[in-house]
């Protein structure tokens, strides 16, 4: 072994880890691998040849066409790659393979350490219906509901379904057992969309997830979404690292995170991060899980789900307790007992003395109910400064391809306060800028501005209620026109003359985008600077 | 899942051909009810929403340049700000559909600026970039088309003169009215997989009605029918890979 400087040089888990997944997760992951000193192994598919992930990486495998059924999703392939190329463990982030239990025994089964709780923990709490009787059984109230799936594709069970649903209460959500991130889930208003809800969600889940069990729960309406970040060791221990509010989101997938959640007392605290302790050690959780809870109007906790995975919004969690998740999750993944760091930090989960808010920029239209819009991203501008953060695979000319999730970064702010925070929020955003795909940045620089946000005013159905994207998109579509008239008028195109007559805008671009300095003005422009408010008006 | 909307325009064949020869209707017809009114000088330019923009097709821009003592100057000329030039104030001005407007572009760099609206000391000021133009495409020869960045928003502009704009409305007057009867196109606003098609050659489907799901970026989305109709074609079956653009179901 070679002598190193580093005291924690000798204390790398493994040497060599296979990411198995993309994105911005993928360079979360990658980064930890290298701030622990193993090597970090991508696969990537035919859309992700040199992207973020891969450009990263100590090594990149090819692992299938773009089609993620035949690349990211190949339990084969990924467990080959692994194998063949040295990795001794596997880190599968979210979403794609990390909540298949099929995945994690193929690899315990292959000699391998999957870095995340093992295939029988996942089995139990990665299908919520188990979670749901699991709670039942240490006392724990879950949003009420069925415990079995719906008996699809047997007509002559319909009545029953029927029955159950009136029993559960309208409206309600049909939610796929195997389900995460909103897909197979679908609202149910009144009893005639039932069938056909039940039909689609459990298409749709047996598209995402190769399962289309599913089942009904009721719409608990004005609730907050509360989660609780758990670690847990293999001795059988299990701690709480705090709780983040998710609580804007839209069709079930969240917009905004933070931690801790607002306004809760250290009481409620103590007993949110009990109840989801209790739920896992029942599971024998190990590695890092996350209790997803609703808080209801008049204050109660329900248990939602268990994701046993790292989550997309781990980040404030770990700026707020000042805990690397992924390098804990390295660690017990090993075999390792809850690191001192980890106990520390529990032991100050019901005190937290920061606060933190993440933003996922998606590429997706906020004028247009948040449709999806991959394409090439020819600028890009990330925020930079005290107390931000930002994960993302992206840079200026990558392609978001229409295969993959539609997320592309994550901007986190950090700060003493709450307050503070949602300041620096409004600036971090301020600097940020995409050009090529239409992103949220526009919902995300309202919400930052928000006084109903400010106020902790929080819900389910806050964007809903707070955010009208066509006219938002009205009132910038109307400016834009204006500055491109007034550039034109200016003779501010591609160094073209003023005034756009026919002759001239056939003209072929000069080199210069310049339009000539006009010194005439100066006077007007230091003006118009200092006293300009550089931002929309509140 | 997401309802999308759909990109609504007139049948090809229904809507007289651009004066360009390439058979692609255009969203509007640029300044048409603007420039009916007064013809527009040499220097007037036109910007209208790109078609690739989100909901393109919006009112078109009509700006021109208010010259010294003209209409601006003698109706909305603001009280004059100590220490500035008057020449300078005035180039300030500009005519919006005809109207004076306070406006004015402040650039920081190549194409960064502030657009200040409103009188000194009242006014207010916005970022915007202006990414380099570029032609705007065959479907409008001779414009130029640029991607701006406003308060995140991007908005892509088609922008060309107002001389020009008035030629192709003369143009598309003189062929006749046509009108938006004929077929409604639906056509795709995301790229992604058709995952069912829910309507049928011949049906009759009502306003709102699901005609085909799409999935795109692991979502089911929901392509609607923009009207009543019969469909009287569909263009895309199951598992066919659609872009931004294509056409999915026509509606007569």
């Amino acid at each position: 072994m070679t002598v190193s400087l580093h005291k924690d040089a000798g204390e790398a888990p493994f040497q060599r880890v296979l990411v198995a997944n993309r994105g911005e997760i993928a360079v979360r992951i990658i980064r930890a691998c290298h701030e622990m000193n193993m090597e970090a192994i991508a696969i990537y598919s035919d859309a992700d040849v040199g992207a973020g992930h891969v450009r990263l990486a100590d090594h990149a495998i090819r692992i299938g066409p773009a089609s993620p059924a035949e690349s990211y999703l190949r339990i084969d392939a990924i467990v080959r790659a692994a194998l063949d190329h040295g990795a001794q463990a596997v880190h599968p982030g979210y979403g794609f393979l990390a909540e298949r239990a099929a995945f994690a025994r193929a690899i315990e089964d292959a000699g391998l350490v999957f870095v995340g709780p093992p295939s029988d923990v996942i089995d139990a709490l990665g299908d919520k219906l188990h979670a749901r009787r699991a709670a039942r059984s240490v006392g724990v109230a879950a949003v009420p509901g069925t415990l079995e799936p719906a008996p699809i594709g047997r007509p002559e069970e319909l009545e029953k379904i029927l029955a159950e649903a009136r029993e559960v209460g309208l409206p309600l959500l049909v939610k796929a057992a195997a389900g995460g991130g909103g897909r197979g889930m679908r609202r149910v208003a009144t009893i005639e969309e039932l069938s056909a809800a039940l039909a689609s969600g459990s298409a749709e889940a047996a598209s995402a997830f190769g399962d289309g069990s599913v089942y009904l729960e009721r719409e608990i309406v004005g609730a907050r979404h509360i989660e609780v970040q758990l670690l847990g060791d293999q001795f059988g221990r299990v701690v709480a690292i705090g709780e983040r509010d998710c609580s804007l989101q839209r069709r079930h997938q969240k917009l905004v995170e933070e931690a801790p959640a607002p306004g809760l007392t250290e009481t409620e605290r103590r007993e949110l991060h009990g109840m989801a302790v209790k739920v896992a050690e029942v599971a024998g959780l190990r590695n890092a899980a996350t209790a997803e809870f609703l808080r209801a109007e008049d204050g109660s906790f329900y248990f939602l789900e268990v994701n046993t995975r790292l989550q997309v919004e781990h980040g404030v969690t770990e700026l707020v307790s000042g805990l690397d998740i992924v390098r804990e999750q390295f660690l017990l993944a090993a075999g390792r007992p809850l690191s001192g760091a980890a106990m520390e930090a529990a032991r100050r989960a019901s005190q937290p003395g920061s606060h933190a808010i993440e933003v996922r920029l998606t590429a997706e239209d906020p004028s247009r109910d948040f449709a999806p819009t991959p394409g090439r991203i020819t600028r890009w501008s990330m925020p930079s400064g005290p107390g931000v953060r930002v994960d993302t695979a992206i840079a200026a000319g990558d392609r978001v391809p229409a295969e993959y999730d539609n997320l592309i970064a994550k901007i986190m702010v950090h700060a003493g306060t709450r307050d503070a925070a949602i300041e620096r929020l409004r600036r971090a955003l301020d600097e940020t800028e995409v050009a090529g795909v239409q992103t949220t940045l526009p919902f995300h620089r309202q919400v930052a501005r928000s006084t109903t946000f400010r106020d902790g005013d929080l819900s389910t159905a806050w964007v809903g209620e707070n955010w009208d994207g066509p006219a938002a998109w009205a009132g910038a579509a109307d400016l834009a026109k204006l500055a491109a008239g007034l550039a034109a008028l200016d003779g501010r195109g591609n160094g073209e003359p003023r005034g756009m007559n026919p002759d001239a805008s056939r003209a072929p671009d000069r080199g210069s985008p310049r339009g000539g300095t006009r010194p005439a003005e100066r006077g007007w422009h230091r003006a118009g600077l200092e006293e300009a408010v550089d931002r929309w008006p509140r | 899942m997401a309802t999308v909307t759909t990109q609504l325009e007139p049948d090809e064949s229904s809507v007289p051909a651009a004066e360009d020869g390439s058979g692609v209707a255009r969203p509007a017809v640029p300044g048409d009810a603007a420039l009916a009114e007064r013809p527009p000088s040499r220097s007037a330019i036109v910007v209208t929403l790109a078609p690739e923009s989100a909901w393109a097709g919006e009112a078109p821009v009509v700006m021109d340049r208010a010259e010294p003592g003209g209409l601006a100057a003698n109706t909305a000329r603001p009280e004059a700000d100590p220490g500035t030039p008057d020449s300078q104030d005035l180039r300030s001005d500009v005519l919006v559909d005809g109207s004076p407007r306070r406006l004015r572009l402040e650039y920081r760099d190549t194409e960064s600026a502030l657009l200040v609206r409103g009188a000194r000391g009242e006014h207010q000021a916005v970022r915007v970039r202006l990414l380099a133009e570029r032609p705007a495409g065959p479907e409008s020869p001779g414009s130029r088309r640029r991607e701006i960045l406003v308060d995140g928003w991007r908005v892509v502009v088609d922008v060309e003169s107002a001389v020009r704009a008035e030629l192709r409305a003369v143009a598309h007057r003189g062929r006749g009215t046509t009108g938006q009867s004929g077929p409604t196109l639906v056509r795709a606003m995301i790229p992604g997989v058709v995952l069912r098609v829910m309507a049928n050659k011949g049906d009759t489907v009502e306003a709102g009605q699901v005609l085909i799901v799409v999935e795109a970026m692991k979502m089911q989305n929901e392509i609607r029918a923009p009207r009543s109709g019969a469909v009287d074609r569909v263009a895309v079956e199951s598992g066919s890979k659609i872009e931004v653009g294509d056409l999915l179901v026509s509606l007569s």
